[in-house]
Parts: C-alpha cells; sequence; structure tokens
C-alpha cells in the first residue's frame, strides 16, 4: 500500500470513527476502517477518545421524562389547536376572539355568544354540562385552596374532573384567582402557549362549576375535558 | 432498528395521521423521551423542554400524513421536526450560541498523530483498569463539562450520533446539511473537547 494510499484512508477513516462506534457504517465502511485501524495507533487513540464520548453522551439525561399527565396537557393542547382551526369557515379564531368580543361585547356577554364563539363544539359541551349539573350539591369535601398553584397537589383522580379554561387578555391573577377560588379549583396545567388553562374541580361540582365559569364575563371558553 | 420496528413505527405514523389517539399516546411514549434528550442539550436547559417537546408533538399530530417512508425512518423524521423546533425556539429565546465563535478559535491540540499509543492514556485507562475508577469519575465529569461547552451545532451533531445512533446521512437530514458538513463538526466537535479536556488537565488526542 502507498503512502498515499494509507495518507487517504486515513483522512477518510478518521471521519468514520464516531458511527464506527454506533454501528451505523455499512459493511464496507466497516471493513475499510477496521483494516486501517490496524496500522493507525492515532486512529485507535480518535477511536478511544470518541468512545468515551459516547458513554458519557448516553450516560447524560434530560431529567426530564414523559408522563401521562404531561401527555394529557399536550391533548389539551392539541384539542384547542383544533377547536381553533375546525371553527366555522369566517369565523375567528380563538386568539382573536378577545378583539371580537370588545367589538360585540353585548352579544359576546352572553352564554349564546360564548358558544357561538366554540362554534362546532357547543352542541357537546351543552350535552356533557347538562349531564354534570344532574349534581347539583357542592361536595362537602371541596378543598379549599389557598394558592393559584399548588406543587403538592396528587395527581388526577377519580374524584376530580378537568376543565379547559380560556380567558380573557384583560383577566388579571387577582380576578383569576377569585375565580378559582368561587368555584373550588386548582390550576393544573398552563396557560399552554394558546393560552388555556387546565384546572381541577371536584367531580360533583364540575356541572355547577362549568356553568359559573360559562356565566362570567371574561371567560372566552369553559370545556370539560374528557378522563381518558 | 430491525425491519419488524420500521414497520410497526411507520403503521403508527399512519394511524396518527387518521387521526388515531391511542397510535399518537403509543408514539409519544415511545418518542417523547428521546425528543427531551435531544432538545436538553440542544437548548441547553431545562425549563423549555416540556414545551418544545409538545410542540414537536403537535406537529407530529398534524402533519402526519406528510411522512414519507420511502424518504427514511421515522425517527429521522421526527429529529428533523425536534431540530427544526430546537432552533426556532433558540431564535425565539436569543439563547443560540453561534458555531463560528468556537470553530477554528484557538485549536491547539496536536493533530498529527505521531503514534503515541499513550495519548488517550486517560480515557483508556478509565474504561480498562478499576483501579482506577477515580480517574474514570473525574473524566466522566470532565467530559460532561466539556460536552456542555460545545457550539450548537458541535452539540447536534454529538447528541445524534452517540445518544441516537443516527447515521452521518440521517444527521445531514435532520439538521439539513451535507453529509461532509456533518463528518467536519464531528471533527471539529472533537477537536475543541480535546481542546477542552486539555484545559482539565487530560493529554490531548
Amino acid at each position: 500500500m502507498s503512502q498515499q494510499s494509507v495518507d487517504n484512508d486515513h483522512a477518510y477513516v478518521s471521519e468514520l470513527l464516531p458511527w464506527r462506534i454506533n454501528g451505523r457504517l455499512t459493511a464496507e465502511e466497516n471493513s475499510r476502517v477496521d483494516a486501517h485501524l490496524l496500522i493507525c495507533p492515532d486512529c485507535r487513540s480518535q477511536l478511544a477518545f470518541f468512545s468515551a464520548v459516547d458513554l458519557q453522551a448516553r450516560a447524560e439525561t434530560s431529567g426530564w421524562r414523559p408522563s401521562p399527565r404531561h401527555f394529557s396537557a399536550l391533548m389539551a393542547q392539541i384539542d384547542g389547536a383544533e377547536a381553533k382551526s375546525s371553527a366555522p369557515a369566517g369565523m375567528p379564531a380563538a386568539p382573536e376572539l378577545g378583539a371580537v368580543k370588545s367589538r360585540l361585547a353585548g352579544f359576546f356577554g352572553s352564554l349564546a355568544g360564548l358558544r357561538w364563539v366554540a362554534g362546532a363544539e357547543a352542541l357537546a359541551i351543552a350535552l356533557l354540562a347538562a349531564v354534570l349539573l344532574h349534581s347539583k350539591a357542592p361536595p362537602s369535601s371541596v378543598q379549599v385552596f389557598e394558592t393559584l398553584s399548588d406543587a403538592s397537589k396528587p395527581a388526577s383522580n377519580a374524584s376530580e374532573a378537568e376543565i379547559r379554561l380560556l380567558l380573557e387578555d384583560q383577566v388579571t391573577v387577582k380576578d383569576l384567582s377569585a375565580l378559582l377560588r368561587e368555584i373550588h379549583a386548582q390550576i393544573r396545567q398552563g396557560p399552554s402557549e394558546l393560552g388555556f388553562f387546565t384546572v381541577v374541580v371536584d367531580k360533583s361540582f364540575a356541572g355547577q362549576a362549568l356553568a359559573r365559569l360559562r356565566d362570567r364575563e371574561g371567560v372566552k371558553l369553559a370545556q370539560p375535558i374528557e378522563s381518558r | 432498528m430491525n425491519a419488524r420496528e420500521h414497520v410497526r413505527e411507520i403503521e403508527l405514523i399512519r394511524q396518527i395521521a387518521n387521526k388515531n389517539r391511542k397510535a399518537f399516546e403509543v408514539f409519544y411514549y415511545l418518542f417523547a423521551g428521546r425528543v427531551a434528550a435531544y432538545l436538553t442539550k440542544m437548548l441547553a436547559q431545562h425549563d423549555r423542554v416540556e414545551e418544545a417537546v409538545n410542540d414537536v408533538m403537535l406537529t407530529v399530530w398534524q402533519s402526519a400524513e406528510r411522512f414519507d417512508a420511502e424518504r427514511g425512518k421515522v425517527s429521522t423524521w421526527l429529529f428533523g421536526i425536534a431540530h427544526n423546533k430546537g432552533l426556532k425556539l433558540l431564535e425565539r429565546i436569543g439563547r443560540r450560541r453561534e458555531t463560528e465563535l468556537f470553530d477554528g478559535a484557538g485549536l491547539t491540540v496536536d493533530e498529527d498523530g505521531d503514534g503515541d499509543e499513550d495519548s488517550a492514556a486517560p480515557l483508556a485507562a478509565a474504561r480498562s483498569n478499576p483501579e482506577r475508577e477515580l480517574i474514570g469519575r473525574q473524566l466522566g465529569e470532565a467530559l460532561s463539562w466539556a460536552l456542555s461547552q460545545l457550539s450548537l451545532e458541535h452539540r447536534c451533531v454529538i447528541e445524534l450520533c452517540f445518544k441516537n445512533d443516527c447515521s452521518y446521512q440521517e444527521i445531514a437530514e435532520i439538521m439539513g446539511c451535507p453529509e461532509n458538513t456533518v463528518k467536519t463538526r464531528m471533527f471539529h466537535a472533537r477537536k475543541r473537547l480535546a481542546e477542552l479536556l486539555q484545559q482539565k488537565g487530560y493529554e490531548p488526542v
């Protein structure tokens, strides 16, 4: 083998060494790399280096793990995006609803207006709300929440119901805090990129909570989230 | 990945394109962790990772029908989305570090290959001799630090190659650059790592 050939092989092989380690070279590339490694201490040294990098890269973790809670939040985001995109032709998309509402304040102040905003989802919401409204009495064991978000709150369980909530831009943290206290709710997630909150209430109180939310000014959308 | 897994992933994407939420949930648990790990390295921070992962998965849900199985693997398509989302997020939060800041700057490591097999002695020793576990731990810490100091492009090629077992062709597709650029970035990443390790007292490679 000529010196030029060896040099060419060195340049070629040294570029491929990382992929020799992760096993993603072709059989032909592997053969050429392995043959060169036998005669080239520099490439063997580089191989050892990349091997250490490989071990370290694999050992490092992001600290973030997917979970049912994360997936639920994602689905809420997707539902929000789809609600926005499925609004009837000529209707404003969800993020622009605030502006429309201010122009048509009288109409939008009514529950009918909110349903118009929700477009095709309104019927489903009304039906679900009607079912939930069968349980009228507020629960005696409803937790009193002191803060807007409480990290110690346990994960969702069968006695809880989640509500997707979208608010007007002008709603303040103080308003939101008062609203959540009134309906005995707590923020579980949000605001999402599209401005949605996921709030949790006692399941037996969900119907009343939904009704109260929908009657309040500043609430663009209040919609039950189906439990998975 | 074997052929059966490849077919299964393509089938998952087909079902997601048909808005099958169960299939999407399966896909999410198969890939969200890996996407998060990649985006964590890319963004060099943790607090925007969930947002970025959701953004990627939202795109998968919305554009699964555009996946072309003849063009490559599902994971290549997915990491291409993740890479682009990561770049956009970095631009948005103003934390993107320029590769040029590092490329060719002060790279003084001897690259001539003098035949000294001991040049990677700390690395080799750490892996082969149990009595030198302490050295191994110290090297691991130094390497971890060095990896975190790499530029965005260098971090991406390292992460895609070693953590995600991507071929250089796949990395080129994910990062939207020629294959030779991938190799060049890997070359410079190694040089930069060697320089950083040298600062920590390890011999240059």
